[in-house]
Formats: C-alpha cells, structure tokens, sequence
C-alpha cells in the first residue's frame, strides 16, 4: 500500500529550540507517487519547514518520514539529497561556475564518468528550452532571472530523481516569466512524472500548478486537496477567505474541460466549423471561446487530437449550479 | 639622472653582490608570503566556521596589525637572533593579518542560500568547502594576499636592520655613507618589485572573478 505514495509523513512535527509554539504541529500526510503537490500559505505558516524535513535540511521533533516507503532518519542526509531535487530562489546558482558546470553539480558528487554528463548536461538544457550551444559556457551572472530558474529546474533534475523539492522557486521572477515557467513546469512534470512538492505563496500558482493542494496556516494543515474541491468545498473559514470561492470566474480558471464535458457519443460530431480545445483547457478559456466565436458548444480534444467530448453552455451552468449549494 | 646612471653602473660592477641580495629579498618576502598563507588562510576559514573562537582569533590580529613592521623586526631579535630566519619570522607575521581577515570576510559573506542549495543537493561540508565557499571567497582572498605582498616586499627591506640580507643592505649603506647611488640601487628594484606583484596579483584576482562580468 505504501508503494503508491512517495512520501509520507507520520506525526510530523517540528518544534525549533527556544521556540514557544512548533512550527509544524503534528502532521500525517501522503504524497502520491507521480503527483504535483503544492503547499500553499503566508509566510511563517510553516510551509517551508515542512518541505525541509523531506531532505533533512530540518529534523522533526517527533514522526517520522518515508520516501519510496524508507525511513528517512535511517539514510545519511546527503545520501539522501542525492536523489532528491532541490530548488530554491534564483539565488541557490552556483555564481562562481559555469551553467554546464552548475547543471553537472550532483552527477559529479555521484561520480559519473565525464562523457555520460556531457550527455545529460545537453539533454537538461533541451528539456528547459535553453539551447545548450549557446548557454553552457555561460555564467549564471549572464542570465536573465527566468534562465537561471531554467538552469535551476535543470540542475536538480540531473541525477533524475524521482521527486523533486522546490521551495517558492519562482518567487524572485516576474509576472511574464513566471507564467512561462509555471507552463513549463507542468509540461516537464506530465512528460517525466515526477513527483513534486512545490512551496509558494502565490495562490493562483498553487491552484494552477498542484494536483492537489495543501494549504497551511499557523503549523496547521487546513485541507489538503484538489484545487477545485478547495474552491468548491473550502473546509473552513481560513481557506475560504484565502481562495474566495464565490468568483466564479475564477474557479473556472482552474476546471479542466475533460471534467465537465459531455461525453455522450451521440452528441460529437464536428463540421469545420465549430472552434476545439484542448482537454487539459480550462472552462474559462472554453467560456471565452464560445463567446467570441458565438458557436453552441466546443469540441473537445484530446492530447493526440481525436474529439472525446464536448461543452456547451449547458455544462457551463452547471458549475454555476455547484458553487451555489454554498 | 647622474644619481640613476650611478646606481645602474654600479649594479654592472657589482652584480654578483647585487643579484644575491635581490634573491635573498625575493626568497625572503616569497616564503614569508607563502608561509604566511599557509598558515592563515586556515586559520581565517575556522575562524568563519566557527563564531566562538572568531571573536578571540580576529582580536589577536586587529591587535597584530597595530604593531609596525619594524617594530615586530626588532622584537623578534632578542628571541631569535639575526639573520635569514628571524627576518622570516617577523615578515610572515606581517604577512598573515591581511590574508586571515580577508579569508575570514570571504567566506562568511558566502550567501546562506547558495550554501543551502549545495546541502540541498548532497554535498558534504568538505565539498561545499572547497567547491563552494574558496572558490567564491578566492577573489577577496587574493586581494588580502595582494595586500600582504605588497607590505612584505616593502617590509623586507627593513631585514637590513637585523642582518637578514635583501635589498635594504644598499639603502642602509647608502644612507650611512651618504651615497644616494647606492641608496637607489636598493630603493628603485623594491619599488619596482612591490609594483610588479601588485600587478600581478591583480591579474589573479580579475581572473578568479572573471564570471562576474556581464
């Protein structure tokens, strides 16, 4: 049962010397092998230290954590960070060395030998959009903000480790960027399947990003879910004031259309032309479609293009109907 | 001019005497420099580590720097005689207070989070020491080292005084015998040594900090 999830803690707390209240207060949680994770909460909520005690940069006071079904307190901490990607604000680049160098950090503490980095090095590069020609021989000084998160993303991925840590690491870049690397985020995470936790404290980056969130106030877990069940069914007062659920316009943003489209055969049919969208769209994007190309439904796609479904207004009141029962 | 052609002529006439004195100097402020480094560069990194023993560490150097160079040349007399060594001694004294402050600087305003990225992804303090935190604290290293350089060659014309050879021999001679010829032929080659290293060192440090530039 243990092996579907990659981390699991168990009566996690963590209490810091001198201080009065923990910072995490007793915590059981499981992470999903596979699954986007984010960790949403103002800053002092905890969140940060939570995310510390899976690579053991923090030790908790009591509970224990298991990844991949191992109990973390029986390896040596820089074993275990070995197999864990770790990536902070932009400023955790290594200045002083190269982005190749900077990307090769963990496979050389491993001790691969130099041709199977090279290697590596150019495929990270690729897979973070950075052409390895033109950026391996640079220095981190030479980036814009939003490469050195790129070349971040790549570094901690270079052993290929199956979960990946990352502590509000698109903080320090701007709105543009951010939304581009958020993207490619997700992009990276459906191809590899890792399983990520991610802290931040942008709310609309943990409804975006996460499969499921967490969100945190005070050391405490207020509800750990999907991003629509948090916005549909918030379980208390603290998470309805932080996500308000009454914008409707806003949990749209964040329903795919696989969720809500009529998938009824009879109904899918298509001339050329009725306007399609992907099924990892959102409905407000649907919404807006339907608006603009003032058409009666949109068909729906899936990754490899065949239709699986469709939306039309009469699926769209339904979500209406739903954040109504509130 | 007549003083400059008097120096060079004499170097010409006695070059025997003037090379050794120029090597003795040169070995004299190389191996102070060196062993000065050896020994503070160390130093300057436990005093970083560790915030206990920084406070008394760094203490006893401001208090080191205070005392002038020659000064520490005669004080070093009555302990260890004249001569090679206790030159030595007092100039690698001299040597260390620059490089230990800056090796201590260096490392302590390494960013505490490139530190933790580095434990983050499985380094071992002595990797992040030695990938991380030198080569990050190298730039202000080498500037101390600069520093110090420049002090020792100049300093080590005061070894003259306790016998320890060098090019201070032709200035004290050529004071005591009011010949300003003379004199130069020790003064111009210190000058231009102290200039040659500064150089040089600076070199080193651009070289070392050549990924800050844009």
């Amino acid at each position: 049962m243990t092996d579907s999830y990659a981390i699991v803690f168990e009566k996690i707390s963590k209490t810091f010397k001198h201080a009065k209240e923990p910072s995490v207060y007793e915590t059981n949680l499981k992470i999903e092998k596979g699954s986007f994770v984010t960790i949403l909460g103002a800053s002092g909520c905890g969140k940060t230290t939570l995310l510390k005690m899976v690579n053991r940069l923090y030790e908790p006071s009591t509970g224990r954590i298991l990844v991949n079904g191992e109990d973390t307190a029986n390896a040596s901490p820089t074993l275990l960070r070995r197999k864990m990607g770790y990536v902070i604000q932009q400023v955790g680049l290594f200045q002083h060395m190269t982005v190749e160098q900077n990307v090769a950090t963990v496979p050389e503490v491993l001790g691969w030998d130099r041709q199977k980095i090279d290697q590596r090095v150019d495929a990270l590069l690729r897979l973070v959009n950075l052409p390895p020609k033109e950026f391996r021989k640079r220095y981190p000084g030479q980036l814009s903000g939003g490469q050195q998160q790129r070349v971040g993303i790549a570094r901690a991925m270079a052993a290929d480790p199956s979960i990946l840590l990352m502590d509000e690491p698109f903080g320090a870049i701007d709105a543009i960027n951010r939304a581009a690397l958020q993207d490619e985020i997700l992009r990276i995470q459906k191809k590899l399947h890792k399983t990520i936790l991610f802290v931040t404290h942008d709310i609309m980056e943990a409804l975006k990003l996460g499969d499921q969130v967490i969100i945190m106030n005070q050391g405490k877990i207020q509800q750990f879910d999907a991003p629509l069940a948090i916005l549909q069914h918030p379980a208390n007062s603290f998470v309805r004031d932080l996500v308000h659920p009454e914008d409707l316009l806003q949990q749209m943003a964040f329903i795919k259309s696989r969720d809500v489209m009529n998938t009824d055969a009879a109904v899918l049919g298509a001339d050329d032309q009725t306007p399609t969208a992907g099924e990892e769209e959102s409905l407000k994007d649907v919404l807006l479609l339907l608006l603009k190309t003032q058409a009666e439904y949109v068909l729906i796609k899936n990754t490899e293009g065949a239709v699986v479904g469709r939306i039309s207004f009469q699926e769209l009141k339904k979500v209406g109907l739903n954040a109504e029962l509130h | 001019m007549n003083l400059l052609f008097g120096a060079i002529s004499y170097i010409q006439n006695n070059r025997q005497v003037f090379e050794q004195a120029l090597i003795t100097h040169l070995e004299l402020s190389g191996l102070a420099l060196l062993i000065g480094f050896c020994v503070s560069a160390p130093l300057g990194v436990i005093a970083a580590k560790h915030a206990r023993i920084s406070t008394m560490i760094m203490s006893a150097v401001n208090g080191f720097r205070v005392i002038p160079s020659l000064a520490i040349l005669v004080l070093v007399m009555p302990v260890l005689g004249t001569g090679f060594m206790p030159s030595l001694v007092a100039l690698t004294i001299l040597a260390c207070p620059p490089v230990l402050i800056n090796t201590f600087l260096g490392i302590k305003r390494v960013d505490g989070e490139v530190i933790e990225s580095a434990e983050g992804m499985g380094m071992d303090r002595r990797w992040i020491l030695w990938k991380i935190e030198l080569p990050l604290a190298s730039p202000l290293m080498i500037s101390g080292v600069r520093t110090a350089a420049v002090e020792v060659i100049s300093s080590a014309t005061l070894a003259a005084f306790i016998g320890g050879g060098g090019l201070g021999t032709f200035i004290i001679n050529g004071l005591g015998l009011y010949n300003f010829a003379l004199l130069l032929v020790g003064a111009l080659p210190v000058a231009i040594l102290a200039i040659c290293s500064e150089l040089l060192f600076s070199l080193v440090e651009r070289w070392v900090k050549r990924y800050r530039k844009t």
